[in-house]
């Protein structure tokens, strides 16, 4: 028995895994990227649709030449914090952009999207103040609220009349409230009745973070997320996203209506001890915030192909997702064995998803998680869809 | 504001729908609710709504690693009914 000795569960449980699926869905490895919807994996064409890339930017011809020529004119990295020598006019200048397209007073740039929840939520309250979130809120929220002194309490995932319950019990306490939400939801693609949430937290003069991380780019007349397409953006109080989804690249953000959160630039830890994006990631990121907020039709085409692929799963009678979303969860209530052998069925079949097991799910079932990008052609829509159905014998069809 | 022996009986119902039927396990104060009931992290989570709801009070999360037992959690209510709550 050593300190590692606690591992050993974990080495005995991929062994299991792997013995099942043939492959570990964890150590999943990528020979060769061909494009932003297709890899080489174990010497076969594949198609990702499992990758969060929703707007297809990975592969953008002037997002790559924003890189290379950051690249090659600052270097590979900034060796810093933002705090010290890491901030470079295009770090401030990509800042500008962020905050010009919430037209919000104020964005603060993260070197990932979970080092801006980290920032945010372990910073913003203090020992007696509360946040409140929703009780399927993603790592990097239940994470950072760890980091936090605050006092943090979970109401029921996307039910404003329980949140409206714990509010009230916090009594004039509520003034003191953080209530975090996300846009759309990883797991299952469910958006947050965001205008009731806006509601009940007015009531109580609480303040709202929503994490736009899946809905960026992908809700909204101009991309913004949520809640854009609610019409409440004048009323939520700090937007937080990633750059690793829609836009293509890595790193994080938080805009909010309230300028004092430049005071907190230099109070957020995770933001000083860390060092800040490299140009190349700044530069393709501007690049692709300008063809995002532009980007009508890439969100049209992306929201065809989520109809597509949805309605083409929910007519093979496999259990999935409650709406229609980029993205769409085949939940599997037929057992890990099952999950992992279809998940592997459509590997040999030359398409990949994302494989999520309990507890990391809600509701404790398997899924298998699809994430539709508006570069999948309607011939790959179709191959997943396809492949799908010859793997539907490990699903309980409805 | 409850005594702590109607806690437990309110709390060993609430634990009741997570026993699986046919398991021969019996509840008392000592089970671990991880290893004696089997529940997950989700489970975990689940029940504590519950609670939360049966008893009219909101649990902060940072109570929760200090909770292995049924005596345990049988005493955080203890406490916060006693207390008032957030």
């Amino acid at each position: 028995m050593n300190l590692l000795s606690k591992f050993d569960s974990i080495r005995e449980e991929r062994e299991e895994v792997s013995s099942i699926a043939g492959h570990n869905p964890f150590n999943f490895v990528i020979d060769e990227i061909l494009s932003s919807t297709e890899a080489m994996v174990n010497g076969k064409p594949t198609i990702l649709a499992g990758t969060n890339n929703y707007l297809g930017m990975t592969f953008d011809a002037d997002c790559i030449r924003a890189a290379r020529n950051a690249l090659e004119n600052e270097g590979t990295g900034t060796t810093g914090s933002r705090m010290a020598n890491g901030t470079y006019s295009d770090h401030l200048a990509l800042e500008k952009e962020f905050a010009d397209y919430f037209d919000y007073p104020a964005a603060i740039l993260f070197s990932t999207g979970y080092m801006a929840n980290l920032s945010v939520l372990s910073t913003i309250c203090s020992s007696n103040e509360i946040i409140v979130i929703d009780s399927d809120c993603h790592a990097s929220i239940y994470d950072a609220c760890r980091m936090s002194d605050a006092e943090v309490i979970r109401f029921r995932h996307n039910n404003p009349v329980d949140l409206d319950r714990r509010l009230k019990r916090l009594g004039e306490r509520a003034k003191s409230a953080l209530v975090v939400t996300e846009g759309i939801y990883s797991m299952l693609g469910d958006q947050a009745p965001l205008k009731e949430i806006v509601e009940v937290k007015n009531r109580y003069n609480a303040m709202l973070l929503v994490d736009e991380a899946h809905s960026l780019g992908v809700l909204g007349d101009n991309g913004r997320g949520l809640s854009e397409q609610e019409g409440v953006e004048d009323q939520v109080d700090f937007i937080v996203g990633t750059f690793s989804k829609s836009l293509g690249s890595i790193g994080g953000f938080c805009v909010s209506r309230w300028p004092e959160i430049e005071n907190m630039r230099y109070a957020m830890r995770p933001y000083i001890f860390t060092a800040s994006s490299s140009p190349a990631l700044i530069a393709s990121t501007r690049k692709a915030l300008e063809k995002m907020r532009d980007g009508r039709h890439l969100r049209d085409q992306l929201w065809d192909n989520a109809g597509k692929l949805y309605q083409g799963l929910k007519d093979l009678g496999l259990t999935i997702g409650p709406a229609t979303s980029p993205v769409v969860a085949v939940i599997l209530d037929s057992g890990k064995l099952n999950a992992l052998s279809m998940w592997a069925g459509l590997l040999d079949c030359g398409v990949y998803v994302n494989i999520v097991l309990p507890p990391a799910t809600p509701g404790g079932e398997c899924l298998l998680r699809c994430s539709v990008s508006a570069a999948h052609s309607p011939e790959q829509i179709a191959a997943i869809v396809d492949a799908f159905a010859k793997n539907s014998q490990y699903a309980q069809l409805q | 504001m409850s005594d702590y022996s109607e806690i437990l009986d309110r709390l060993n119902e609430l634990l009741k729908p997570y026993i699986k039927a046919d398991s021969d396990i019996v509840l008392t104060e000592d089970s671990d609710l991880m290893t004696d009931l089997g529940l997950n992290s989700v489970k975990v989570m689940d029940l504590l709504l519950n609670i939360e709801d049966s008893f009219d009070i909101s649990i902060p999360l940072s109570e929760l690693p200090d909770i292995r037992t049924v005596r345990d959690f049988a005493l955080l209510l203890e406490r916060m009914t006693t207390q008032g709550n957030a």
